[in-house]
C-alpha cells in the first residue's frame, strides 16, 4: 500500500488536471447533456431545451438501430480482439524465429499499418475489397474461388471491417509481445525441455502463460480501441450494406453530428463509456493470481 | 542411476571463441562429484553441454554407457538445477513440482502421490499452493531440487544451487543436499565457483580454468597435492602464499633450491616454534593482525613480499614487530616456474594421503 | 449535388482540407467565403475576376469536402465565427434557418427556376439564392434501347418496365437495365414524390410513407430489385460507372447533370453517341423529379451584407453562370443563362432543361435530410427482401413521429419552428 504523502499528490496533480479538464468534466457535460432533449432547434433557442430525464436511454432500449448497432460492435470486438491477440502473438513468436537479419524488415512491415492512416488504410482496402477489380477477390479466383462480394453483403462487410481492423491493429501487439517474450528467462525454457517438455508444451505452458499479463493488457486496450470502432466502417461502407457495419459510435456520430439530436447522441456516448467501464472493471478482477507483487 | 563419461569434449562458439578445449572426466555412478572453477571458466556451458541443451563442438559424452551427443534433453534422463531456481513464476509449488511428469505424460494419480511424497521428503508440504514468489529463498532451492528429483533421473546436474542464498541458508542446505545424495544415490555433477562448497561436498573435485581441466582429484588431495600453481592459489583459503627460496632464513636449505622454482605455504602450515631440526625458517614484522576468534590472520613485511599466517592467538607479538615462523619441509609446495606445474620435491614424506589419481 | 463518388473522394479530401489549411494564411480577409468541392474551384478561379472590379477587396476561398461542410458550418455558427457568405446545399439550408443563422435575401435576379427558389423560402421569405441548380433523370444507352426495339425511353413507369424486361432479354449475364444503387436515397425520393401523396402529414407534423402514394412507390421499386432489373449494389462497389455503361453493364442509370462532365471525362469522344439523358418517367405519363442544388447564403454574423449581395450578384451574372457550367458542369440556376452558348448547344442538356421545370420540392424542414437517411435504410431492408412494404412503412412512420414529435410540440406552442424570430445577439449583428 502506498502511504499518502504530499509530494506524491503534487507529481500526480498534473495528470489529474488534465484528465479533469478533458476527461471528467467532459464526461458530466454529457451525462448531463443525455438527460435532456438538445437538438437543433435548442441552439437556435434555449427556451427550446427540456430536462427529459432518461427518455433518451428508453428510446435507446427500444431502438433497434441501436442493438444493430450493439451486434455489431460486439461481433468486432468479440472475434476482432482474439483475432488480434492470436496474431500478435503468432507474429511475435514467428518473426523471433527467423533470421536475425530479416527480423527488422518483417517486424517494419507488419508495423506499418499501426502508423498509418486509418483514412488511407481504410481507402486502400476498399480497392483490394472491390467485388469486381479486387485484388482480394483476384486472388481468390486464382485459387478457382468464387468472387465474393465483401462490402455489399451484410454478413461479409462486418467481417471484411474486422479483418481490415484486426490488420490495422495486430502489429502493436506484436511489438508489446515480443518485448514481453523478451523478459521470460532462458533458463524456464531450458528446465521444460530437460523435463521432457516439447514445442507445443513449452508455447502452451510456459510462453502463454507467462505472457497472460501482457495479452490481458492488450486485450483491454484492443477491446477500448475496438468498442470505438469508427473510421473504417464510416469509410469502408458508410456503415452499410443495410446498417450492418453502422458501429456504436458511427450511430452516435450521426445522430450527434449529422442529425443534432445531442440527447440522443450523449445517451449513446455515456452507454459506451458505461460499457468500457464495466469491462475494465471485470478485466481488474479477473487478473492472473501470480503476477501481484 | 549412471556414470557421466566426458572424453575430450571440445566447445567452441559460432563466434570462434572456444570455451572448453579437450575437457575428459568421468563422474562414477552414484558420485557427487564438484566442478570448480572461476567465472567464465566454461563450468556452466559444460552442464548445459551435458543436459544436452547446447551441443558439443568435439568429442564424446556418455551417460551411463550411452553416447548422448545426439540425444535431445528429455532424452537423456538427466534433471537440472539452475542457478535462479527456474522455477516456473506462473505455476503453484504443486504444479512446478508435477510439471516434468505431466508433459510426460504420467498418470494424475501417480503425479499426485509422487509430488506428495517428495514434497514430504523436503518439508514442503505446506507449500504446495504457494506461488514462487511467495517462497523465501531456502523454499524456492528445496522445489527446485524436488522437481529435479521427482523424475527419478540417472543423472543429476547443478548448477550453482546454493549461490543465490545467504550464508547460514547456503551451510545448512549443503549439509541437506549431502543427506539428500546419501539417500538417494544417485550420480550428481555440481557446479560451483566457490572452492569451499566444492571441498566441502564434493567425493571428488574438478578444477576448471580457462576451458581446461586442471585438476581431477579427491577434495584432500587437490587442496594437499594441487597440480599446479592456479589449483594452488584457487583452493584454499585463505589461499596458499607463494614465495622465493630467498623467503627463507637459510636459502641453501630450501629442497632443490634451483631458480626455477616458486615455492607455495599454506598460511595455516606456519608454526611459533620449530618442530623438527629440518624445519625452514623465515621472519618479518608484523603489519597486521585479524582475529578470527580462535585462530588469527597475521600479515607479515618481507623484503621479498607479503606473507599470511594462521596462527593461534596467544602469545603474538604485536603488530610492527618481528616475528619468525616454522613451516614443515613436506608441506612446501613447489612449482615450475615455466609452465605452474608441480614439482615433487624428492625424497619428502608428504602429510596427505597419497593421490588417486594424477592429472593428465 | 453530391455524387456518392464525390462523398467517397470526399473523406479524403477532409484530410487533405485539414492539411491545407495549416498552410492557410490569416491574412485579414475582405470577404471569407466558404465553398464545397469542385465548386470551391471553380470559384477561386471566378474571384479575380470580382477582385478587379471592386479594389481592394480580397476574397478569401475555404474549400470543405461535401461529407463534412454542413457539420463545419453549423459548428461555426455555434462557435460565433461563420464566414460572411457560404455554399449550402438545399436540404442543408433549413437547419441554418432553423438556428437563425442566415440574412434573409431580396430578389437579385427574375429568372430562376422556381422550384430552386421555393426550396430557399421559409414563412415567404427567401434565405438563400441559388446558384446552381440539379435533379435526376434517365441517362441511358438509346443503341441498346434501339436494339430492344424501343426509339426512345418510355414515359409511363410501365413502358419504362417494360422496356427493361425487354433490354435485360438481350444483355449479358451480369448485366442489368437498371443502376440504381441501394445507399442512395434520391431515385426512390423521385419515384415518391411523383406520386400524389407528400411524405409527411399535417403539416409536416407525421410521417406519412404509410400512405398508397408512397407504397405505390416502394413497391416499384423493390419490383425492379425483385425482377433482377437493377442489381442490388452501393455505388461503392462502382469502380468506374462510365466505363461500365459504356460496356453495357447498365441501360439506364437515374442521376445528376454532374455525369455529363463525368461521362465526358471518362470516355473518348467517340464514345459520345454512347449515351443519351431523357426525363423521368412517372406513374402515368412524364414525371415530376427532384430539385436539388446549392444556394449561397449570407451569414446573419456577418458585418459585410453588403458587399457579400455584391459578390453574389456578380457570380450570378451571365458571364459566371456560363463559367461555372464550364469548370464544374453545373446547371445554371437562372433559365436565361441556358439561352446562351455552350448549354444551348449540348443535346444532353436538353432533358435537363425540360426536367426542372417539372420539378417537386421536398419538405424543407431541419428533419428531412435524417427522414431521407431513414427512408433509404427502409428501402433497403425492402430491396433486400428484409421486410415487407407494408410493415416497413408503418414502421418507419412510427420512427418519423418520434423525429417530429418536437416540431410537433413547437407547432403547438404556436411558434412556427422554422421562424421563430430571431434572439437578441444575432439581431445585434444584423443591425451593425
Amino acid at each position: 500500500m502506498m502511504r499518502k504523502r504530499p509530494s506524491g499528490a503534487l507529481f500526480v496533480l498534473p495528470a489529474l488536471v488534465l484528465l479533469a479538464v478533458f476527461v471528467f468534466i467532459p464526461l458530466i457535460g454529457v451525462f448531463g447533456l443525455s438527460l435532456t432533449d438538445f437538438d437543433v432547434y435548442s441552439v437556435a433557442n434555449p427556451a427550446n431545451l427540456h430536462v427529459i430525464g432518461a427518455a433518451n436511454y428508453w428510446h435507446l432500449l427500444r431502438d433497434r438501430q441501436a442493438w444493430q448497432a450493439l451486434e455489431t460492435t460486439l461481433v468486432v470486438v468479440v472475434v476482432g480482439v482474439p483475432a488480434t491477440l492470436l496474431l500478435s502473438l503468432i507474429s511475435a513468436l514467428m518473426i523471433e524465429s527467423i533470421a536475425e537479419r530479416w527480423r527488422g524488415l518483417f517486424r517494419t512491415a507488419l508495423f506499418v499499418p499501426v502508423v498509418c492512416s486509418t483514412v488511407a488504410i481504410a481507402i486502400s482496402w476498399r480497392y483490394l475489397l472491390n467485388t469486381r477489380f479486387g485484388l482480394v477477390n483476384h486472388l481468390l479466383g486464382l485459387l478457382g474461388l468464387r468472387a465474393v462480394d465483401w462490402l455489399g453483403s451484410p454478413h461479409l462487410a462486418i467481417l471484411a471491417i474486422t479483418i481490415v481492423v484486426v490488420w490495422k491493429g495486430f502489429g502493436y501487439g506484436m511489438i508489446i509481445v515480443s518485448a514481453a517474450r523478451k523478459e521470460i528467462p532462458d533458463e524456464l525454457y531450458d528446465a521444460a525441455r530437460i523435463e521432457g517438455a516439447g514445442v507445443p508444451h513449452r508455447l502452451l505452458r510456459i510462453t502463454v502463460p507467462m505472457l497472460a499479463p501482457t495479452l490481458g493488457l492488450l486485450a483491454l486496450l484492443d477491446v477500448s480501441g475496438y468498442w470505438q470502432l469508427f473510421a473504417e466502417p464510416y469509410v469502408l461502407t458508410q456503415g452499410g450494406p443495410l446498417g450492418s457495419t453502422t458501429s456504436l459510435l458511427l450511430l452516435m456520430y450521426e445522430r450527434g453530428f449529422r442529425w443534432w439530436r445531442w440527447g440522443a447522441a450523449s445517451a449513446i456516448a455515456m452507454a459506451l463509456t458505461a460499457v468500457m467501464w464495466l469491462f475494465a472493471w471485470v478485466q481488474r478482477h479477473t487478473r492472473a493470481g501470480w503476477r501481484g507483487d | 542411476m549412471a556414470a557421466l563419461e566426458i572424453e575430450h569434449v571440445e566447445k567452441t562458439l559460432r563466434s570462434g571463441q572456444s570455451v572448453l578445449r579437450d575437457v575428459s572426466f568421468t563422474a562414477r555412478d552414484g558420485e557427487l562429484l564438484a566442478v570448480v572453477g572461476p567465472s567464465g571458466c566454461g563450468k556452466s556451458t559444460l552442464l548445459r553441454l551435458v543436459a544436452g541443451l547446447d551441443s558439443i563442438t568435439a568429442g564424446v559424452i556418455r551417460i551411463g554407457g550411452r553416447t548422448v551427443n545426439e540425444v535431445p534433453p528429455q532424452q537423456r534422463d538427466v534433471a537440472m538445477v539452475f542457478q535462479n531456481h527456474a522455477l516456473y513464476p506462473h505455476m503453484t509449488v504443486y504444479e512446478n513440482l508435477a510439471f516434468g511428469l505431466r508433459v510426460r505424460g504420467t498418470p494424475r494419480t501417480q503425479i499426485d502421490r509422487r509430488v506428495r511424497q517428495t514434497a514430504a521428503q523436503l518439508g514442503l508440504e505446506a507449500m504446495l499452493k504457494r506461488y514462487p514468489r511467495e517462497l523465501s529463498g531456502g523454499q524456492r532451492q528445496r522445489t527446485a531440487l524436488g522437481r529435479a528429483m521427482l523424475r527419478n533421473p540417472a543423472l543429476f546436474l547443478l548448477d550453482e544451487p546454493l549461490s543465490s542464498l545467504d550464508v547460514p541458508l547456503r551451510a545448512e542446505l549443503r549439509r541437506e543436499l549431502a543427506a539428500l545424495h546419501r539417500s538417494l544415490g544417485t550420480t550428481m555433477v555440481y557446479v560451483t565457483h566457490d572452492q569451499s562448497e566444492a571441498l566441502s561436498l564434493g567425493q571428488r573435485m574438478v578444477v576448471l580454468a580457462g576451458g581446461r581441466v586442471q585438476q581431477i582429484d579427491t577434495p584432500i588431495n587437490v587442496y594437499h597435492r594441487p597440480a599446479n600453481r592456479f589449483v594452488a592459489g584457487f583452493v584454499g583459503w585463505p589461499p596458499m602464499n607463494f614465495l622465493t627460496a630467498e623467503s627463507f632464513d637459510d636459502g641453501a636449505r630450501v629442497p632443490a633450491g634451483a631458480s626455477g622454482l616458486e615455492y607455495g605455504v599454506r598460511p595455516e602450515s606456519f608454526s611459533t616454534q620449530a618442530g623438527g631440526p629440518d624445519d625452514l625458517q623465515l621472519a618479518g614484522r608484523i603489519e597486521r593482525i585479524e582475529s578470527q576468534g580462535s585462530e588469527c590472520h597475521i600479515e607479515l613485511t618481507q623484503r621479498f613480499g607479503r606473507v599470511l599466517a594462521r596462527l593461534r592467538c596467544e602469545k603474538l607479538p604485536r603488530v610492527g614487530e618481528q616475528i619468525r615462523l616454522w613451516v614443515r619441509r613436506s608441506d612446501l609446495h613447489a612449482f615450475d616456474r615455466t609452465n605452474g606445474q608441480r614439482v615433487e620435491l624428492m625424497g619428502l614424506e608428504r602429510s596427505g594421503p597419497r593421490p588417486e589419481e594424477r592429472t593428465q | 449535388m453530391s455524387s456518392a463518388f464525390g462523398r467517397a473522394g470526399a473523406v479524403a479530401a477532409l484530410g487533405a482540407t485539414i492539411l491545407a489549411c495549416a498552410g492557410c494564411t490569416h491574412a485579414p480577409c475582405g470577404l471569407s467565403v466558404w465553398a464545397i468541392g469542385s465548386e470551391a474551384d471553380a470559384l477561386e478561379r471566378m474571384v479575380p475576376g470580382f477582385e478587379a472590379s471592386h479594389p481592394g477587396v480580397s476574397v478569401c476561398v475555404q474549400e470543405l469536402a461535401w461529407s463534412s461542410a454542413q457539420v463545419r458550418l453549423l459548428s461555426a455558427v455555434a462557435a460565433g465565427d461563420p464566414p460572411d457568405v457560404a455554399q449550402v446545399g438545399d436540404t442543408d439550408l433549413a437547419m441554418l434557418v432553423t438556428l437563425h443563422a442566415l440574412r434573409p435575401q431580396r430578389h437579385i435576379a427574375d429568372d430562376f427556376f422556381p422550384g430552386a427558389l421555393q426550396v430557399t423560402r421559409f414563412n415567404g421569405v427567401s434565405y438563400g439564392v441559388p446558384w446552381y441548380v440539379d435533379t435526376r433523370l434517365l441517362f441511358y444507352r438509346p443503341d441498346i434501347l434501339r436494339r430492344a426495339g424501343f426509339d426512345r425511353p418510355a414515359r409511363t413507369w410501365s413502358g419504362w418496365l417494360k422496356q427493361m424486361r425487354a433490354v435485360k432479354r438481350i444483355l449479358g449475364p451480369g448485366q442489368y437495365a437498371l443502376l440504381a444503387p441501394t445507399n442512395e436515397y434520391e431515385f426512390l425520393e423521385v419515384l415518391a414524390l411523383q406520386e400524389p401523396a407528400p411524405m409527411l402529414r399535417d403539416g409536416d407534423r407525421y410521417g406519412n410513407f404509410a400512405s398508397a402514394s408512397f407504397r405505390r412507390a416502394l413497391s416499384f421499386y423493390k419490383s425492379l430489385y425483385e425482377q433482377h432489373l437493377a442489381p442490388r449494389i452501393d455505388d461503392r462497389q462502382l469502380v468506374n460507372l462510365w466505363w461500365e455503361m459504356a460496356r453495357g453493364d447498365f441501360v439506364f442509370y437515374v442521376s445528376g447533370p454532374w455525369n455529363i462532365g463525368e461521362f465526358r471525362r471518362f470516355l473518348p469522344p467517340r464514345d459520345e453517341d454512347l449515351w443519351m439523358t431523357a426525363p423521368m418517367p412517372g406513374p402515368n405519363g412524364p414525371g415530376v423529379s427532384i430539385i436539388g442544388g446549392s444556394d449561397f447564403v449570407v451569414l446573419r454574423a456577418s458585418r459585410r451584407a453588403l458587399l457579400a449581395r455584391e459578390f453574389i450578384r456578380y457570380m450570378l451574372a451571365d458571364r459566371q453562370q456560363v463559367r461555372l457550367y464550364e469548370l464544374t458542369g453545373d446547371l445554371p440556376a437562372r433559365r436565361g443563362v441556358w439561352r446562351l452558348p455552350p448549354l444551348a448547344n449540348d443535346v444532353k442538356l436538353r432533358a435537363f432543361r425540360s426536367q426542372l421545370e417539372r420539378v417537386r420540392p421536398f419538405e424543407a424542414i431541419p428533419e428531412w435530410d435524417e427522414i431521407m437517411d431513414g427512408m433509404r435504410r427502409m428501402a433497403a431492408r425492402v430491396a433486400a427482401g428484409d421486410a415487407s412494404v407494408r410493415g416497413a412503412t408503418a414502421g418507419f412512420d412510427r420512427t418519423v413521429d418520434d423525429w417530429l414529435a418536437k416540431r410537433r410540440e413547437l407547432l403547438a406552442r404556436s411558434a412556427t419552428p422554422t421562424a421563430t424570430p430571431p434572439r437578441g445577439g444575432s439581431r445585434a449583428a444584423e443591425e451593425r
